[in-house]
């Protein structure tokens, strides 16, 4: 796992945190849930296999996307 | 354009062809014009191919790869016996079934950057590695029915209240062996400990016939459902098992037996490809906790048992194995793998067994049964300390 501790949080945004090991595929199935469950939406499957998905600023952009009705 | 050496065909009773990416594990049915297609396509360019049958349709069916997603032991094959089974036609351009042929590994653009397909997946979400047997089944279950692999697992094995196993292999199988092994084995004098108990059906087993079953897993959940149906002899406890000292609770040489099921092919195949449980650890806890003359059971799936094609005829089976050694697809170690584990730990080799369905099942499932009993599912290591 990569040392982050010196990034600033626009390089944070940018990792890849599953690809990084930041979580594991029990988690990554929890935080699924909760992230739907918390703002009632349901990614799609492409959306869930996107390269997007994999960094902090490209899910929450898929979030934002879904609370606005506007899918990409 | 290429055909990698890794597609088969098969010809279907309707005069179709079933091709078939071993190691993708891809499947589709065609019309046999498109073999046509596929001639002309190898060495040629998706353009030409497209300008040479530029008016053409051809029939093609997108089989599913993982009819599994009933159950883990269920025919992965049935396709093969029954085009009934196959979903609506699709009548396409020469173009259009380029693209599919190429998305399901029957065509290659690129040699080189299919062949770095074949290997483990890095998530649970990744699609760049075909993955193996586990991950991809798992994918399936996440992304397309949107299905906790983990809650599939315990619902495809066992009954709703989880005090029975389902009528499948599992139940032919392990469930007969244990069954007849359990009672046989334990006394009302002994202490056995179920590691990785789960949800505790074999450990409520055990405790009808011997005197304390201690059962220990690392999920909360399991435990918990595990508790609503214990018997007073069972006891129930959540513990980080493979890790230093998880074990520390139980006394040393307090134990006659422990009995493992299913578990420690984690410890060759790792769930995760960045952890390497560390299976000496393991080994040295049960040693420690078991009296001597103690026994250790172990039953696990076998080194052959991967969810291979059922192919041939009900009472003549015979498959496609697409690794032994390596560990792309398949989620088992190997023989000399398991039997070296053992005996680096300092166990004693007392029994093995390769696990057969009972002849019931034959009436049942007579192709399940012939697979199974050709092929071994489980072995069974009876090991002393």
């Amino acid at each position: 796992m990569a040392d982050m501790g010196n990034k600033t949080d626009a390089e944070l945004l940018k990792v890849g945190y599953l690809d990084e090991g930041f979580i594991d595929s029990f988690q990554l199935v929890e935080m699924i849930a909760k992230l739907e469950n918390n703002f009632s939406i349901k990614f799609s499957a492409a959306e869930l296999i996107s390269s997007e998905f994999r960094t902090l600023a490209g899910l929450s952009a898929i979030i934002e996307r879904n609370l606005s009705g506007s899918k990409k | 354009m290429k055909i990698p050496q890794d597609v088969i065909a098969q010809l279907d009773i309707s005069g179709n062809w079933i091709l078939c990416n071993v190691f993708s594990r891809d499947v589709v049915a065609v019309s046999a014009e498109v073999l046509g297609v596929l001639s002309f396509l190898q060495d040629s360019t998706a353009e030409k191919t497209e300008k040479k049958f530029h008016d053409a349709h051809f029939d093609i069916w997108d089989i599913a790869i993982f009819p599994n997603k009933k159950g883990l032991l269920a025919d992965p094959t049935p396709w093969i016996r029954d085009s009934k089974k196959w979903p609506k036609v699709l009548s396409l351009t020469t173009s259009a079934l380029i693209s599919i042929l190429e998305e399901k590994h029957i065509i290659v653009q690129n040699e080189k950057e299919y062949r770095k397909k074949i290997g483990r997946k890095t998530s649970l979400l990744d699609t760049h590695h075909f993955g193996n047997f586990h991950e991809q089944l798992g994918q399936k279950l996440f992304i397309e029915e949107r299905v906790d692999p983990a809650d599939w697992w315990v619902a495809q094995k066992f009954t709703a209240d989880y005090r029975a196993l389902n009528e499948t292999l599992y139940k032919a199988i392990q469930g007969n062996f244990l069954d007849r092994f359990f009672k046989k084995t334990f006394t009302k004098k002994q202490t056995i400990v179920d590691l990785g108990c789960g949800t505790g059906f074999y450990a409520t087993q055990m405790a009808k016939y011997a005197g304390t079953v201690i059962g220990v897993d690392p999920s909360e959940k399991y435990i918990r459902i595990a508790k609503k149906h214990a018997p007073k002899n069972l006891q129930l406890q959540v513990a980080p098992v493979g890790t230093r000292g998880s074990l520390d609770w139980i006394p040393a040489g307090s134990v006659d037996a422990v009995f493992m099921s299913d578990a420690l092919l984690f410890y060759f195949v790792s769930p995760d490809p960045r952890f390497h449980p560390d299976i000496q650890m393991l080994f040295d806890e049960v040693k420690r906790v078991l009296k001597p003359g103690g026994r250790f059971f172990s039953l696990e799936p076998h080194g052959i048992f991967w969810l291979r094609p059922w192919l041939g005829e009900v009472d003549r089976p015979f498959t496609i194995l697409t690794e032994y050694c390596s560990k792309n697809f398949k989620v088992t170690p190997d023989t000399s793998e398991i039997i070296k584990a053992y005996l680096k730990a300092g166990f004693v080799l007392k029994d093995m067994q390769e696990l057969v369905p009972n002849l019931s099942y034959a009436r049942k499932d007579a192709r399940a049964y012939s697979f199974a009993k050709e092929f071994p599912l489980w072995w069974f290591f009876e090991l002393g300390v």
